[in-house]
Order: C-alpha cells, then structure tokens, then sequence
C-alpha cells in the first residue's frame, strides 16, 4: 500500500464532524474533528474495532444520522443542513445503502424488494435486470424467508444498484455470510466501482477487506486515525480471510 | 359482597398453588438436589419477579389492553348481574313475607257471603277483603295530593309490610302510609295527617311506615301512565275509618294452600290457581266481576319479566367481552413469547425448569386479569348497577330490593382468570416444549405471502402498499381477526345505541301521533254509563272507545289481554307489522303482534275471548295482526262486538277538539284527560332512564374500539419498526409509510365495521324483545345508525392509527436497524 492521493473530483467530504450521543446523564464521543474526502468512483474500506465509530460515520454519510458539530458535503453540498424531507430525497436517489443483515421487506419478493423504489417515482433498472446482474434471475419471485443469506444480501445489493446510486454504502456486508458468499458479495461490489464507476464505501473490522479497496481509512476512538491508499487493489476473488 | 369475594380470591390462589405445586413436582425430576435446587429456585423467582414488574411496564400497552377486556366483561356482567340478583332474591323475599295473593278478585260490590263462599272453596288459605278508594291526603305544606285509601279487616293476604312503627292488628285507629310518601313528605310515625274523601274530611294518627305488595307498580290514577311514588300516597285503615256508612269491599286477595312457590310458578301452580279461579267465577255472580291470578297481575308479571330479561342479557353480552379479551390474550402472549424467544431460551441454558419459566409468564396474565376482574366487577357493582337499580326502583316498589353479587359473578370472574390464564398457558406451552437449543435459534421465518389471493390476475395490479398490507395481514391472521372482532364489537354496540336512541325517539311520536292522533284522551271512571260516556263524545266530536281486561284463549293457550272496542272515527288506528296503516276489520278482530305470537294464532284463525270474571266465552275469527308498542291484546269494532252480544261499554273519548282544564275537576264522571302532550311528556321522561343505557353501551362501545384498536396498532407497529426503518433508509417519506399502515388499518376497519354493525340489529332486537314480554317496541332502525357507527368506528381508527404512526416520523432508523441484530 502507499500513502500517495489520487486527484479524482471529491464527492464527500466531512470538515471537523463531530457526533455526541446522551442518554440521560451519559455522554458519548462517537467522532471527533473527523476530516475526510471520499472521491468519485472510489472503492472505499473504512477499517476499525468494535466500537470505533466506522458504522457512526457511515450513517452520516447516508444520512441516516446527523452530526452534531462539523460539515459532511456530498457533491458539493452540505448535507447537515437537510431537513428530513430533504434528506429522505437524498437517500432515495443518491445513496444505496446495504446492510449486514440485508433489511429486506420480508413481505416482498425479490422482484418487489428491488422494484421498491419505483413506488417513489424513482426511475430504476428493470429489477429483473438488476437481480440478473447479481445472479439471482432465477429467484426472482422467491421471498427473503425462502432465500440463503448470501442471496439476501445479493438481492439488497440489487436493491441499491437497481436505482444507480451515485454512492454505495455497505454496512458489514459479509459480516453474517461464508466466506465463499462473502467473496461473492465483495466481487459484485467491486464491479459497482470497477464497471460502473460508482462510490463505494464499505465499513469493515476485517482488515483483509483493505486488500480490495483503493483507499483505506482507519478509525479508532472516534477519529481517522490513518489513510491509505492501493495503487493495485487485489480482485475479490484473490482474497483470502 | 366481600365474602363472594373472599372465595374468589382463595379460588385463585388455590388454582395457582396447585399449578405451581404441580410444576415444581415436575421439576423435581429433572434436578438430583433437591435443596441446591430450591436455594436456585427462590433467587431465580426474585429476579423472575422482578422481570415480570419490568415487563408489565414495558408491554404495558398490550397488558392494559387485556386489562380493559377483562375489566369490561367483569364490569357489564356485574352491572346487570347484581340488580338482576339483588331483585330476585328481595322479590321472592318480599313476596313471601308478604303473602302475595295467588288470585285477586275485583267487583262493584262484595259482601261478607261472597266472602265466607271464597273463604269455602277448597285449597283456599285465607281470604283478606278491601275497599279501595281514591282520596286526598294533605302534606305538612298543606298541599293536597291524591292518596289510594285501602280499607281492611285483616292482613293476612298481600299484607303489609311493616317498615317502621306499629303492626296492624283488627279494629285499631290510625292510618298506615307508604314508605315513598313519607319519605318524600318528610312524615313520621306519630304524626296526623288530614285525608280527604268527597267532602268527608278526617285526621288520622300515622301509625306505622309501610309497603304492600298489591301496589308494587301503582299508578294512582289514570292520569299517571308509569308509576310516581312520592308523588301520590297509598295507606291502610281499618274498616271502622271508612269515611260513610256503607262500605263498599270491591277487592278479595286470596291465598291458595296448593300454590307454593311465590316467584317460580310452576305449571302445577299455575294449574292450580286456573281451577280456583274457575271455582270462585262458579260461586260469585257479579257484576264486572274480574278475577286474576298472579300470573296475570301486572306488577308481578313485569317484575318476573323483568329477571328474565336480566338473565338473558348476563348470558349474552360478557360473552362477547370475554372473547374479545381472549383472543386479545393469545394475540398478546404469544408477541411476547416470540420476543423473549431468545431469553427464555437463555433462561432455560442457565437452569430454569420449564414450569418456572411458564408460570413466570402466566403469572403476567393471571394477574392482569384477575385485576381486571375484580377491578371491573366492584366498578361495575358501584356504578352500571346502581343505574339500573335506580331505573328499576322508579317503577317498582321493594324495600328490600337491594345490589347483590351472585355465584355466578364470582363464578364469571373466576372463569375469566381461568380461561386467561390457560390461553397464556397454551401459548408458552408453544415455545417451551423445545430444549434450549432450540429456542435459542432465531425464529423460523413465516413464510410470506398472500395465499391463494397471489394468483389472481387482479393481484398484479395492486399497489405496493396493498400487497405489503394484505400479505401482512395473511401472515398476522390471528392479530387480524382480533382486530376485526374488536371493531365488529365496538361498531355492533354502536348501532344498537345510535338504533336504540332512533327508537326511543320513534316511539315517543309513534303511537300519539299515528296510532291515537288525538290531542286528547278523557278516560270515565269504572261504572260511567255509556249516555254520559255519549254526550262528552257528541260535545267534542270524539271517538268512543271501550278498553278493558280481556281473557284470550287459544288452541295452544290462554292469557289476559287487552281488549279495545272502537266506535265509528278515525283517532284510533292500526299499523301492520311494516307500520303502514290499516283498517280494522269489520267482520274480525285485529290481534297485536305479541299476543298472536304467545297464542300462536295467525289470519284466519279463530279464538275464544271473555271479560275476567264473566263466564261467557265470545268467538271470533283473527283479520289482521296490527302492530303497537300499547297494550297488548285485540282490537274490534263496536259493531262486530254487539254483533256477538258483547255490550258495548265505552270508558275512553278520543278528541282532537280543546279540552278545558275545568273538565276533569268538574265532572266526577271523568278520571282523566291526558293531552297529546302530555303523553310525549311521559314517554319521555320514561326514555330519559333508556338514555343512560344509550350512554352505557356507547361508552363501552367506544372503550372496546379505543382498546383494541389501539393495543393492536401499537403490536403491529411494533411488529414493523424494522421494515419501517428499512423503508426510511431507502428514503420513503415518513407521510409515505404511515399512509400504507394507514390503509391495513382502514380494511381491518372496514371488514370490522361491515360484519359488526350488522350484529347491532338483532342486539337490539335481543334487548327489546326480551325487555317486556307484553311490549312490542316499535323499532325502527334507519339508515342513520349505521352511518354514524360506520364514520365513527372509522374516525376513532384513523385517529387512533394517525396517533401511533406519528412515531414514523421520529423513528431512529440506526437505532431500529440495531435492533435486528
């Protein structure tokens, strides 16, 4: 790995953010003063222990969250000033988010899951197609109960690719699967950012995920503790953990 | 009331100590030391006990809900269950002690020979003669109000029941006054009191504070249509203060040796009080002789009338509750079992056997429940009770009537707690059955779907949120049915009290403004001749009708009745069963609905009618079966009547022309003269005690609605928060989602609705029908109830949805996402 910086155009960036929960009379630091730059199209692994702050920062960028103090600009524009409305906008045409425990409508086929942002006027990629891109064509009309976890999480993939985000985060993607449907997952979201050119960003303890990504942030205690970059990311299908 | 209570309290804790005792004899077995196992167990049920506080608090939504159910089944049923047991314990009481007559005997005279005949037929106990006439008593205000004087020479019949002062004994002086009067005008024992009677004034020493069971629905005159005690007096005297020189007995109370149940008549009772009658009609030749038995009599069969409904209603209406509590129960439970799935398997892995865990969360239910119950039946006791035992005491007169829980109440609650707790148990049974492996695993997914409904061609068609809705639902059928049955409870009870409402309006205006649209009814006293009757006809060209006692007999049956003869006009007419009005047959009689039904007979048949008293039996064919919420019985023309030889005595002018005030006090003749208005008056004042029961069922029509709709709400919202969340994080609109839990709300509101309000009719028919066997309520059930339950189940569902899902907006999406892990 080296420490070099890539000159690409910035899509996020979080000037001096800080977040503090209470509860009661207990105060929490969750991050301090973080200062980052994801840029367009960047495959991105953000590395940390338990407790870190990673998922926190994650939930920032996708708006899920709001920060306390700080900036957190998405092209350009500061997203900490959006209201809810705003907000939900944001989520529903720029990021795809996907989880550990994918989160999918348990009541809806795999065609509906993916065909849901339809219902907000989104326009989409025909859902088969998109489930054709994460080899679930076939599984289409199956429900989340009848599917393994590995194809839940490919058709939650599918759900955040189907809308062609311009940013893909990714919460613990592997965390409940094999490692075989985990390299499965990882392959298909290195594509996003290889093939499509869209912003990954995935939060991880597994450091051997760092293998893949182009840039690498580490966070300990709330804060980026250190950035690194890969000149030669490796193919999902060369890692091993 | 507390010993009842006592035994319900020990009948539970019985219960549960041999349910514990029993489960900790399980237990044994799986544990080799017995007292390391019992140390375990004591802290183990400290830390259990003290979860279960927490839980109560957590889930407090859904324990309430089962709370308010249990509560409500205990509450209706002891509102109606206590003055339904306090009446029938203090009428059988009351009519005991007092030796209510099996046969009354009235005339225009009797003498002491009609007497010693009566005293001389057999099976005849005692026979107690009266005169009966009607005066004026003065008050210590010096007004002057109506007093029913009853004169006797013994008091072994109908006696007098003795409240305060001294007990009648033949011969003494003073008067005997009824307890509502001096109550009402502050009279004592010891005090004088003037009483008046066609010129004739005399004071009298109040001897003693009485009831009598010859007026336990009294009207004084015919200027009252319902009982008003208090605002006219009844009271005794000795023959020997009769205000004249001959007295005149037109009473005979008479007790039978062979009749020996009071309340419970049996048909061997009834059978023979018939053949006395017969006997005594045999050796009394009088005129307007009328002999009635018990059965027959009006306050003894409202009374008996009245315990019927009352059982009728405690069997019917906690049914209801009990099921709406019930399946609230296992809606409830069996949320909480799968959300502690985890712990409970944690518990199990830690040591706990599987009767500790079980009675742990049955103890949840039995105590709710038992809250409930005896929260519901003290409140219900103290209140609901004590407004239908007010309503009651109007009209009847029992000072030993009083609130009273019976068996069945204690038996009600325990089987409330019983079923509750055995629902609980089943649903823990469920999960408990399994190791700890086992339960420790996550939860087999349900699987998803909506059934057959999928392969219709209409499905693809659907919205997003109509096919999440409908599969929801399909995968919460139990939550859903529960749902339904709530708000087919709740809109059933409303149409009955919006319907129940429209009636008693209706009825107010039914019979005085289409039946007898008369502005005026001038009713002759017994005996006025039919010239006089005639002339007030001719002066205010009225309408002459003859009503009176009337003994119907049938193939099938034979009952009193009221007959009434109508002279030429057009102020007394008859509805049919849809209301519309018809002629009266000129060839046949007109019988009421009620009457045909209890005799049997129908169009074209024949029956056999007679005067009480006259031996003569008149028979004629059925024409027409009119419908009224009057006097049940027959209706002729005069013509058909005197065609029979029946002799044609008018005792009521309907007019339309204006009455003089002057009428009724310058005229001996005429007993009263009720105006159009004043009927509508005292129908409403009648209705007036119905409104509180159109409040009552409202009220707990509403309640039920609130409750489960709102404990079903939070359960399914909680159910979803997840996918909530999920759908926020894809960027739904919080307005988005909640109008999608918004529509599973309307369709279980909707089917709710549609199949309860049905349910209101025959509800109302239940209590109508049942209320007074003689009573055919004229109900009318317009298009109104229905609108109005149907807007109101739905603005209470849209409020109590639109209030839950207010949440959507502020749900924390990291924290609910969390929670799935």
């Amino acid at each position: 790995m080296n420490d070099k910086k890539e000159k690409k155009e910035v899509l996020i960036s979080f000037q001096n953010v800080g977040k503090i929960y209470r509860t009661g009379s207990i105060v929490y630091e969750a991050l301090r003063n973080v200062n980052l730059e994801i840029m367009e199209g960047e495959m991105v692994v953000i590395l940390g222990p338990s407790g870190a702050g990673k998922s926190t920062l994650l939930n920032m960028v996708g708006g899920l969250d709001a920060a306390t103090s700080g900036q957190i600009l998405f092209g350009g524009l500061d997203i900490t000033g959006f209201d809810d409305k705003r907000l939900g906008e944001f989520r529903a045409k720029d990021v795809g988010i996907v989880f550990q425990f994918y989160n999918l409508v348990p009541t809806f086929t795999a065609y509906e899951n993916v065909a849901l942002m339809r219902e907000l006027g989104i326009e989409i990629m025909d859902p088969g197609e998109a489930l054709e891109l994460v080899g679930l064509g076939e599984r289409k009309d199956n429900f989340p109960s009848q599917m393994s976890g590995g194809q839940q999480q490919r058709v939650s993939i599918a759900r955040a690719i189907a809308k062609m985000p311009r940013l893909l985060l990714c919460d613990e993607p592997t965390g409940a699967l094999d490692t075989k449907t985990g390299q499965e997952v990882l392959k298909l979201l290195q594509l996003q950012s290889k093939e499509y050119g869209r912003t990954v960003v995935m939060v991880t303890h597994n450091s051997a995920f760092a293998d893949i990504a182009d840039k690498v942030v580490l966070v300990r205690d709330g804060t980026v503790s250190d950035i690194k970059y890969n000149e030669n990311p490796l193919d999902a299908e060369e890692l091993e953990w | 009331m507390s010993n009842r209570y006592a035994l319900f309290l020990t009948v539970c804790l019985t219960g549960i100590t041999i349910l514990m005792s029993s489960c900790s004899q399980k237990s044994d077995q799986d544990n080799s030391s017995k007292a390391g196992r019992t140390v375990f167990v004591i802290i183990m049920k400290k830390i259990l006990l003290i979860k279960m506080f927490r839980d109560l608090k957590q889930n407090y939504i859904q324990f309430l809900a089962i709370f308010v159910m249990c509560f409500f089944a205990a509450f209706v049923f002891s509102g109606i269950d206590s003055p339904t047991e306090g009446l029938r314990v203090s009428v059988e009481r009351y009519f005991t002690e007092t030796n209510f007559m099996d046969i009354g005997i009235t005339a225009d005279s009797f003498t002491q020979e009609d007497l010693a005949a009566v005293e001389a037929i057999q099976n005849v106990e005692a026979v107690s003669m009266h005169a009966d006439i009607v005066g004026r008593i003065v008050t210590k205000t010096g007004e002057e109000k109506k007093a029913g004087m009853r004169f006797i020479s013994n008091d072994e019949v109908s006696k007098m029941l003795l409240l305060d002062g001294e007990a009648y004994e033949p011969g003494m002086t003073g008067v005997w006054i009824d307890w509502h009067f001096s109550e009402a005008e502050h009279f004592v024992v010891g005090d004088k009191v003037s009483l008046k009677y066609e010129g004739a004034y005399f004071d009298e020493k109040i001897r003693g504070i009485v009831d009598n069971p010859d007026f336990y629905s009294y009207t004084v005159d015919d200027t009252y249509t319902e009982p008003r005690y208090g605002d006219y007096c009844y009271c005794f005297m000795d023959v020997t203060e009769y205000p004249g020189r001959d007295i005149v007995y037109d009473r005979m109370d008479v007790s039978l040796t062979n009749v020996s149940n009071q309340i419970h008549i049996t048909d061997e009772d009834k059978r023979q009080m018939e053949k006395t009658k017969v006997d005594i009609m045999d050796v009394l030749s009088k005129n307007n002789l009328t002999v009635l038995t018990k059965s027959d009599d009006p306050g003894f069969a409202s009374v008996i009338s009245d315990i019927d409904f009352n059982e009728m209603i405690d069997e019917v209406i906690p049914v209801l509750f009990i099921a709406v509590a019930i399946l609230g129960v296992v809606t409830t439970m069996t949320r909480i079992m799968s959300k502690h799935r985890t712990l409970i398997g944690a518990l199990k892995a830690l040591g706990f056997s599987r009767a500790t865990i079980m009675i742990h969360y049955m103890s949840y239910i039995t105590i709710i429940a038992f809250l409930g119950c005896i929260c519901g039946s003290v409140v219900g006791y103290h209140t609901l009770a004590v407004s239908f035992f007010e309503d009651a005491a109007t009209y009847h007169s029992n000072p030993y009537a009083r609130l009273l829980i019976s068996d069945a109440q204690v038996f009600v609650d325990i089987a409330i707690v019983t079923i509750s707790t055995l629902t609980a148990y089943f649903s823990c049974r469920k999960l408990l059955v399994q190791n700890a492996a086992d339960i420790l695993r996550p939860e087999p997914p349900v699987q998803a779907g909506a059934g057959p409904m999928e392969k219709l061609a209409l499905w693809n068609r659907l919205s997003f949120a109509s096919r999440w809705n409908l599969r929801d639902v399909n995968q919460n059928r139990f939550r859903t049915v529960t749902g339904i049955m709530g708000v087919m409870l709740c809109s059933a009870l409303m149409v009955t009290a919006f319907a129940f409402n429209d009636t008693l309006k209706v009825e107010d205006i039914w019979r005085y403004d289409h039946l007898t649209p008369a502005a005026y009814n001038i009713i002759f006293k017994y005996g006025t001749g039919y010239g006089a009757v005639y002339d007030y006809c001719r002066q205010y060209k009225g309408q002459m009708a003859m009503i009176s006692s009337v003994e119907i007999r049938s193939k099938n049956d034979q009952k009193l009745y009221t007959m009434t003869v109508v002279d030429k006009g057009n102020l007394f007419r008859l509805a049919d069963k849809e209301l519309k009005i018809i002629d009266i047959p000129q060839d046949s009689a007109s019988i009421t609905v009620k009457a045909s039904d209890f005799m049997e007979v129908g169009i074209g048949d024949t029956i056999d009618f007679r005067i009480p008293g006259q031996k003569k039996w008149y028979t004629v064919r059925v024409g027409s079966i009119n419908k009224t919420d009057g006097a049940q019985g027959i209706v002729l023309t005069r013509e058909l009547y005197e065609s029979l030889q029946g002799q044609f005595l008018p005792n009521n002018v309907y007019t339309n022309m204006k009455i003089p005030d002057s009428l009724l006090t310058d005229n001996k003749e005429i007993s009263a003269v009720i105006s159009h208005e004043a009927y509508i008056r005292s129908s409403n004042d009648t209705s007036q005690g119905m409104d509180e029961m159109v409040a009552t069922i409202m009220f707990i029509a509403v309640v039920v609605g609130v409750v489960v709709m709102y404990n079903l709400g939070v359960l399914s919202y909680m159910e979803k928060i997840r996918e909530i969340a999920t759908l926020k994080v894809l960027g739904f609109p919080s307005n988005h989602i909640r109008w999608i839990l918004q529509q599973q709300n309307l369709i279980i509101t909707g089917v709710g609705t549609l199949a309860g309000m049905p349910l209101g009719v025959p509800l109302l028919h239940l209590i109508y029908e049942e209320e007074a066997h003689d009573i055919d309520y004229i109900i009318v059930i317009g298009a109104t109830p229905f609108i109005y339950s149907f807007l109101l189940c739905f603005v209470l569902s849209i409020v109590i949805n639109t209030a839950i899902s207010s949440n959507v907006k502020n749900i924390d999406m990291v924290e609910a996402l969390k929670g799935v892990e």
